[in-house]
């Protein structure tokens, strides 16, 4: 008797020993168990959600994971659907996939990408096994995949998963760590390359000639026919699409396999969107981020494609069932309360700008400021960046940015709580991050938390916040400054900590401020009169007079010009208010077609030339009275009346460049105009000899942002996710000089970005990039050019690149390489170390590369210069 | 099939559990004999016939050695006269035994190096290389086996009878790829015992299978990451990084056969059975010769026995004791493998030793004349650091592949100096991470804390049984855990063989 006790006792304990085993192994397999966004968490996720709140299931590959975004199947559609989605994803694994979804919902239709049916081979790796399979729970269908998708020698990792896991102990993040079992996430989580703004060019392969079939694999077939299988044994209906793609040939004919076996059930429908894509408006020229691949503007065409394949379903608007788990669990998005328009510039004497935000009005508000700015010249007394700040004696509080009279930045919250930021530079880029929550206060600066403090008990403060100036208690605002701010984001609520600290500014256009007076001249008889010389750069300049010559075409008006015959870089055109229509040439064109000779094009696209003095300035005037024009050169008729008739056009006049017919500016020139004046009427003769006004003073040269830089120790990415934003911002006035001097280690496996200032802009390409293409070949992007350069054995290279103006000279290891001529426009980035920007403020192609030194002076140095300053570094020659 | 394998977690439950549950001896050995051969053929299937073959030879031959011996008896006391028939038959059975291991392990090598030495004086030949693969455990099981028939010739030990109590003997399949070499007189007896179900047995077996297990897949597999990829690529590094390297690879044989060992001596008891120690604590030796009475002690032990003793050992003039010492480890250098490198191993450890010897009385006079107390932690700690640094100068040619190669490393550590590499992150270049480097210290340290603790006499078993249960089970999760966790296995690893089945 004992004994049997004794025995069930040990029984006892073995159980409760293996239990608690088991108890701690699936914590510590929650943890370390591979989080793939594409594979296993789309699979681990579905789990979470409840019964029956699917309506569209999808499974596939990443054609449909990437390509489609439920989201905007929801926002736009109401439509309940899911992606259950793995990266490369077999037919085998969209089949057990299935199998594992339809335990716990009928959804009222099936969608499956098949490009998974047209592999050939038996098994996939195995990281896509791992993908594909570990999501899943332990189940017999989950064995049944293992057994499908890997050689006999896998099966027990892929069973057991923690031996093919484990070793992630290194890497955990905190992702890792919401994966405990009691945690749930049946929130809507989208990943597609929704957001995705890469553009890939190419173009499709052609495959109209492509004739026949190819039968599936035998494997792929038969999972294929088993999905289809099931669906009917659901009686759940069934789309097999296939999403547009540089497919092969091969595909091709697989795919058209595929629709023979789709054709055979009823209840199955087969689309190919290769052959429909245009007419959804995708385009190969700029909706792909790789060939496979939608990019941010090809996957809401791609996902409307789809929506119209659903819309013979009447699919239910979830979006208005309140119970529906989207709804509940939506999760309340950080809405911006001001985020803004333009950079703006404060001048010092009385431009501000009031945000209207109101941060103290409830002393407990929670917010975030999110800004990027340049600290203000040390001629800026008041150096105020922005305020929302009381200024009542014995009461100050509120939020104020200011630089003080040692050059410290400061932020100050209250009269006691204020943070010192250090000294700080003229024209130094910082990124600053504020979050209130209630009563604390956090503080990041350029990607670092400052500090942090609890505000004491105080009022409400009615004041907005204003960039640029303060308000007096009495309300009159002072200590107008001379910031620039780059960017500025206010949210009502409070972002996490990491999202302060890594945000990055956008790339906001700059204010225009109005060069052009505008018609209420109060000139009499003037409509439009040129305040300052204009001188075209090539690129992107030019002047809108707003004056539409042709709005009317019987109007009367002279158009009076002094300009210069010389032409430094660009096109042609003096200007123009000139609809460029082969078929309907309208309007007025003054452009240079060689030395010496002007053509000007006039009415309904008659045009003459004229010859004009190369060495001196030329005074045209262009006189139009209703459809009768008059050409003038320097007070001499060159052109009589002559007749002809112009339809009515929109188009304004422009100086230095023209519009083409869609609207768009196109032959930037550099021209000179030095006066350029348009009477509202058809002037006389001797008016017309009597106007020779002198050249009108030019703009002052923009001095831009300070460039000086110095790298304070070696820096090295990781290749993943750490990068350097220097804050230099070396193109905001894109023909200021500046040297930069790099000392980069040439360490193997090293590769991409070293270092770049590189406007991402599809159309627009421009700026500084600095990478390594191969082992020992680099490329450098300089303004526009591209300049490849080799290294030279050893462990490390010096490069150094001056800039002085457009002109580039490039120097490796001391010796001169080449000097370039690379035009290009502003571009307010700032310099990246080991990773690049895109247009929308995000980092991406981070490297491994090191970087020793960088040095940055903001003048053009000589080669004597050079080899002062870095001489150490290496023999300049 | 391998210990740290999840054959051998579904294979060793079951056997306990079949061991246990069987009521009757008999069955409970030839259970233990199906599952030893069994175990034995996961490798290679064929090579069970030259294991029994072994087993038949050495059975019948300790039989005619015992009957040889009791006429013997029987002559020499009526007509004082030797026959002479059991020195035969133990001839006969010591000259198949070694024919065996020479024809598996040492053929190939033999060939090469005559060849070499031919080509060397300038006499081209060539002899075809011959296919023959090498069983594992080979150089175990024959020693093992011929123990035995040692001991019955020399009458230490009774010639056993039951064949299936022999052949489990010779098979016992916790110690039969990679020792420890058992003697008859202490295994074979134990399988006469009825071994009753004990949990305190069973949990003490299972605490020095985690310990095994620990030293085998935490520690010394991942301290071979460094030292394969510092020895693959030698030519790459120079100064400290090769030196780090050897000193590591110590740690990685030490843990991966103490692993072996450990987990075979756990396996065992769990099942009643107690092998003999194989390892006490080697590194914490101060000398290179006491390190030898402390490593691999079942070998040293046989070669004591088998080979120095019978050769005059010390108590002989001391030109033969060091002639024996040096014919010892000559012999165990090649035992290790047919390679030049492992003579050369065992010869430096043979001299180390000798040198050790001779100086003694020299290091003694200095002792006195500095008035150094010979037993006082410092020099105590002097004496150990010096001794693994000799023991480590030997284990390069160990670990080299050829002789050029362990000299081209030796070269390396004194190309250049370069300490900083210890500080600028090189260490983390060599196959491990930040995180799994200091993953590997803290488990060397965890190492030393032990073995320092069973040099002082401290048995962790015994503590931790004394524990409530709580802090009992706390630890038990903790070495389950971190085995799981940290271990080096899964895929992208393969379950890494241990180094001395090749022996």
């Amino acid at each position: 008797m004992n004994k049997a006790k004794e025995i069930l006792k040990l029984i006892l304990k073995c159980i409760v020993f293996l239990a608690g085993l088991a108890v701690l192994l699936v914590l510590c397999m929650s943890v370390l168990s591979f989080k793939h966004e594409d594979g296993s968490l789309p699979m681990r996720n579905y789990y979470d959600l409840p019964g029956d709140t699917v309506d569209v299931l999808m499974v596939g590959s990443s054609h449909i994971g990437m390509n489609v975004n439920t989201k905007q199947l929801w926002d736009e559609y109401g439509i309940a659907a899911y992606k259950c989605w793995g990266s490369t994803q077999p037919i085998w694994n969209s089949y057990y996939y299935l199998n594992e979804c339809l335990k716990t919902q009928t959804p009222k239709v099936i969608v499956v990408d098949v490009h998974g049916a047209t592999f050939s081979y038996e098994y996939s790796d195995y990281v896509l096994q791992t993908k594909n399979l570990m999501g899943m729970k332990f189940s017999a269908n989950k064995i049944e995949a293992v057994k499908t998708s890997a050689p006999k020698e896998s099966w027990a990792d892929l069973l057991l998963e923690l031996p093919a896991y484990h070793y992630r102990y290194g890497e955990l993040t905190e992702q890792d760590f919401e994966y405990f079992p009691w945690n749930h996430h049946p929130e809507m989580k989208e990943l597609s390359n929704a957001s995705m703004d890469i553009v890939y060019p190419f173009q499709m392969i052609d495959i109209s000639k492509t004739e026949g079939i190819e039968p599936l694999e035998e494997k792929e077939e038969r999972y294929l026919r088993k999905i289809i299988d099931l669906c009917n044994e659901r009686g759940i209906p069934l789309e097999l699409v296939v999403a547009p793609y540089q497919l092969s040939e091969g595909e091709l004919k697989r795919y058209r396999a595929a629709a023979e076996i789709a054709e055979e059930y009823s209840t199955v429908h087969f689309t190919d969107f290769n052959e429909t894509y245009m007419d959804y408006g995708i385009s190969t020229a700029k909706d792909y981020v790789d060939p496979g691949h939608l990019n941010k503007t090809g996957v809401p065409k791609y996902t409307r494609a789809i929506a119209d394949i659903l819309m013979k379903y009447q699919l239910p608007d979830r979006r208005t069932d309140p119970n529906h788990i989207w709804n509940l669990t939506k999760e309340k998005e950080a809405v911006p309360v001001y985020s803004l328009e333009y950079q703006f510039e404060g001048d010092g004497i009385q431009r501000y700008l009031d945000t209207g935000v109101r941060l103290y009005e409830n002393p407990l508000n929670t917010w975030t400021l999110l800004t990027e700015f340049e600290v203000p010249s040390y001629d800026d007394e008041n150096g105020v960046v922005l305020a929302c700040y009381d200024e009542t004696e014995d009461n100050y509080h509120g939020l104020l940015i200011r630089t003080n009279e040692n050059h410290h930045l400061i932020i100050a919250f209250s009269s006691y709580a204020n943070f010192d930021a250090g000294e700080v530079r003229e024209g130094q880029v910082i990124r600053l991050g504020v979050i209130k929550n209630h009563d604390s206060i956090e503080v990041f600066l350029n990607g670092k938390r400052l500090n942090g403090t609890k505000l004491g008990g105080f009022s409400g403060y009615e004041g907005t916040l204003l960039l640029a100036a303060q308000v007096q208690p009495d309300g009159k605002l002072f200590r107008f400054s001379m910031p620039i701010i780059h960017d500025l984001i206010v949210y009502d609520s409070c972002l996490k900590a990491d999202e302060a600290a890594l945000w990055h500014a956008r790339i906001l256009p700059e204010e225009k401020i109005e060069t052009v007076s505008n018609g209420a001249d109060s000139d009499e008889g003037r409509l439009f009169r040129l305040t300052e010389t204009y001188r075209g750069d090539g690129i992107e300049k030019y002047v809108n007079t707003g004056i539409r010559l042709f709005e009317d075409p019987e109007d009367s008006w002279t158009v009076l010009a002094r300009i210069s015959p010389k032409i430094e870089s660009g096109d042609t055109v003096y200007f123009s208010d000139f609809l460029e229509d082969p078929k309907h040439y309208t309007g007025l064109l003054v452009r240079r077609v060689e030395d010496g000779l002007l053509n000007i094009m006039y009415g309904g696209g008659l045009g003459v030339n004229i010859g004009i003095p190369e060495d001196k300035d030329s005074v045209i005037a262009v006189v139009k009275k209703q459809s009768a024009y008059e050409i003038y050169l320097n007070g001499k008729c060159v052109m009589d009346w002559n007749e002809s008739f112009a339809d009515p056009y929109e188009g304004e006049l422009y100086i230095g460049c023209q519009i083409d017919s869609r609207g768009e500016k196109f032959r930037y020139s550099g021209t000179t105009v030095y006066n350029l004046e348009v009477a509202d009427e058809a002037l006389g003769p001797e008016e017309i000899a009597a106007w020779d006004p002198e050249p009108l003073k030019e703009a002052k040269k923009k001095k831009g942002s300070s460039v000086s830089y110095t790298l304070e120790a070696g820096f090295a990415g990781n290749g993943k996710d750490r990068a350097l934003d220097t804050g230099v911002r070396l193109y905001d006035v894109p023909d200021k000089d500046w040297s930069m001097h790099f000392l980069i280690d040439l360490s193997e496996g090293s590769s991409g970005t070293i270092a770049s200032c590189f406007a991402e802009e599809p159309d627009h390409y421009r700026g500084f990039a600095f990478r390594m293409t191969d082992p020992d070949t680099y490329g450098l992007i300089l303004g526009s050019e591209y300049v490849s350069i080799t290294s030279n054995p050893g462990r490390t290279m010096v490069v150094d690149i001056i800039k002085q103006e457009f002109t580039y000279r490039v120097y490796v290891d001391g010796v001169f390489v080449q000097e370039v001529s690379g035009r290009c426009s502003a571009y307010n980035g700032s310099l990246l170390l080991c990773a690049e920007r895109m247009d929308n403020g995000s980092l991406f192609r981070f490297s491994n590369q090191k970087i020793r030194k960088l040095n940055i002076v903001s003048n053009a140095l000589s080669e004597e210069e050079l080899k002062e300053a870095y001489g150490s570094d290496t023999n300049y020659r | 099939m391998l210990f740290n394998s999840l054959s051998y977690l579904i294979f060793f439950p079951c056997v306990v559990f079949l061991y246990y549950i069987t009521p009757w001896q008999k069955v409970r050995n030839l259970l233990l004999l199906a599952a030893s051969y069994y175990f034995y053929m996961c490798w290679d299937p064929r090579f069970i016939l030259l294991m029994l073959g072994c087993t038949v030879i050495t059975y019948f031959d300790a039989i005619f050695i015992d009957i040889a011996k009791r006429e013997e008896a029987a002559h020499v006391e009526q007509e004082k006269r030797h026959t002479g028939k059991a020195t035969l038959y133990i001839t006969v059975t010591l000259v198949f035994m070694f024919s065996v291991l020479a024809w598996f392990k040492y053929a190939n090598f033999l060939t090469e190096s005559i060849v070499a030495i031919a080509s060397s004086v300038g006499i081209p030949i060539s002899i075809p290389k011959l296919n023959v693969a090498l069983p594992v455990g080979i150089s175990f099981f024959t020693f093992q086996s011929l123990s035995y028939d040692i001991d019955v010739y020399r009458g230490t030990t009774k010639a056993e009878k039951n064949f299936l109590r022999y052949a489990l003997f010779v098979s016992f399949f916790p110690q039969l790829v990679a020792g420890p070499i058992e003697r008859s007189n202490n295994l074979l007896k134990q399988f006469e015992d009825k071994h009753a179900f004990r949990s305190e047995q069973v949990v003490r077996g299972m605490m020095l299978m985690l310990w095994g297990f620990f030293m085998k897949i935490v520690i010394a597999d991942r301290v071979a990451v460094i030292v394969d990829q510092v020895y693959n690529y030698h030519t790459a590094y120079e100064g400290l990084i090769p030196m780090i390297a050897t000193a590591l690879f110590a740690i990685q044989i030490y843990c991966d056969f103490n692993g072996y060992t450990t987990i075979a001596i756990g396996s065992a008891e769990v099942m009643g059975f107690h092998l003999m120690k194989n390892f006490e604590q080697p590194y914490l030796s101060t000398s290179v010769a006491e390190f030898w009475r402390r490593w691999h002690i079942s070998l040293t032990s046989w070669f004591r026995d088998y080979i120095y003793f019978p050769l005059g050992g010390s108590r002989c003039a001391k030109w033969k004791k060091y002639r024996n010492i040096m014919i010892v480890f000559l012999i165990s250098g090649l035992w290790h493998g047919a390679n030049w490198t492992y003579v050369v191993w065992g010869g430096l450890n043979g001299a180390m030793q000798v040198i050790g010897d001779l100086f003694r009385p020299i290091r003694k006079k200095i002792t006195a004349a500095l008035k150094v107390n010979p037993d006082a932690f410092g020099v105590q700690l002097m004496k150990g650091i010096l001794t693994f640094i000799l023991v480590d100068f030997a284990w390069t040619f160990f670990r080299a592949a050829t002789i050029n190669e362990a000299f081209a490393i030796i070269r390396s550590w004194f190309a250049v100096f370069n300490p900083w590499v210890l500080f600028d992150g090189t260490l983390y270049t060599l196959g491990l991470n930040m995180t799994d480097f200091w993953l590997m210290v803290l488990s060397i340290l965890v190492l030393l804390g032990v073995d320092v603790m069973h040099a002082r006499g401290i048995s962790i078993r015994q503590s931790l049984l004394k524990q409530p249960v709580l802090v009992r089970w706390a630890v038990y999760y903790a070495a389950i855990l971190a085995i799981l966790v940290f271990g080096v296995y899964g895929p992208g690893y393969n379950a890494a063989n241990f180094i001395y089945f090749q022996f």
